[in-house]
């Protein structure tokens, strides 16, 4: 797996794969309840910055890396606006990651873990993989630092609250390099409890 | 043929037996993967550039041309000078958007033109036929087994 932080990919150039420069990520796009990254806002690149009417729509784009989002050309951005605002599709409710930034995570029983600092996505797959949260106040003995929890389907998104199962918590990582291991762990554990229910 | 060791040869008139000038640079093509051809600095004349089918030969103390006449104009909007537009020294990434290390030097086959390999600053040679793109952003390459290493 190849792990990124949302935050990791604000300001990265779109580059074709003839090597030119022709836009740069604003925002990720992502469906907060199936967890798919749908695509990116743009901003122009060079001195005259500022947003793009044209978006970039994940099945348009070739690569997610560290240093570039790779597409065929120049073709691969579409007009936002024909494409519904934002939506880049018509069914798949849309949230830039700037919309979950700060919401709280709640447990289906109850709990509150903390608030989300940060979209982890699985570059190859396209997927929101989890979230990076800043722990409650009475977790918080680790001097600030983060924690990662996994992400999975069977949740619910409201304007500023994200419900994640009770079970979730077990899963939750205490720093980045280890994440992918709990996401491998606790979709497979998942998996198990499917085949025996 | 490595293209730095070719930078400076004399080019000769085969005509006049004349130096018309040295070689400066060259214009890769990154979808025929060749040399289209080559700067040169110049004595005398306005045009300074030599296409692929003007040379007779590159040999090893000069690159040959049947006339002077065969000077032209560098083409616009195609191709990348490997000096002049930073293929040598500049951005390299990978397919896959991961930053690599620089392009040190371009081997080419002396007598067709076509590209063979090119030499990263740091980590492997690269088969010319994973040359993927060059733009006025980065010079693209497939994504390599091998670690890539990030330039400075």
């Amino acid at each position: 797996v190849a792990l990124l932080r949302g935050s990791d990919l604000m300001g990265i150039p779109i580059v074709t794969v003839s090597g030119d420069d022709i836009g740069e990520v604003r925002d990720v796009l992502f469906d907060a309840t199936r967890g798919v990254l749908l695509g990116f806002t743009l901003n122009k690149r060079g001195r005259f910055r500022g947003r793009m009417a044209e978006v970039l729509s994940y099945t348009n784009v070739m690569a997610v890396g560290p240093d570039a989002v790779m597409v065929g050309g120049a073709f691969a951005l579409t007009d936002a606006i024909d494409r519904g605002f934002e939506g880049l599709s018509e069914t798949a409710p849309s949230n830039p990651i700037g919309d979950v930034l700060s919401d709280r995570v709640l447990t289906d029983s109850g709990e509150e873990i903390g608030s989300v600092t940060d979209v982890v996505i699985d570059t190859n797959e396209g997927t929101v993989v989890g979230f990076e949260i800043a722990p409650m106040e009475e977790r918080k003995s680790r001097n600030g630092r983060k924690s990662y929890l996994p992400f999975h389907d069977t949740r619910s998104v409201s304007r500023d609250t994200l419900i994640v199962p009770a079970a979730a918590i077990e899963y939750i990582a205490s720093d980045f390099a280890g994440f992918a291991e709990a996401v491998d762990r606790y979709r497979a554990d998942l998996a198990q409890s499917r085949v025996g229910s | 043929m490595k293209f730095t060791d070719i930078v400076g040869r004399e080019v000769v008139d085969l005509e006049t037996a004349s130096v018309l000038g040295q070689i400066d640079d060259a214009i890769i093509d990154s979808t025929t993967k060749s040399i289209m051809g080559f700067k040169v600095r110049k004595t005398a004349g306005p045009n300074d550039w030599l296409d692929w089918g003007a040379i007779s030969a590159i040999g090893a103390d000069a690159v040959t041309v049947q006339s002077a006449l065969l000077f032209g104009e560098q083409p616009v909007d195609k191709g990348r000078l490997l000096l002049g537009d930073d293929v040598i020294g500049g951005r390299v990434l990978s397919d896959l958007g991961v930053l690599m290390s620089a392009v040190s030097n371009v081997e080419f086959d002396a007598a067709s033109g076509r590209l063979t390999s090119l030499t990263l600053r740091e980590g492997p040679s690269i088969a010319a036929s994973d040359l993927v793109g060059a733009g006025t952003y980065a010079i693209v390459l497939k994504h390599q087994k091998t670690e890539p290493i990030k330039s400075a």
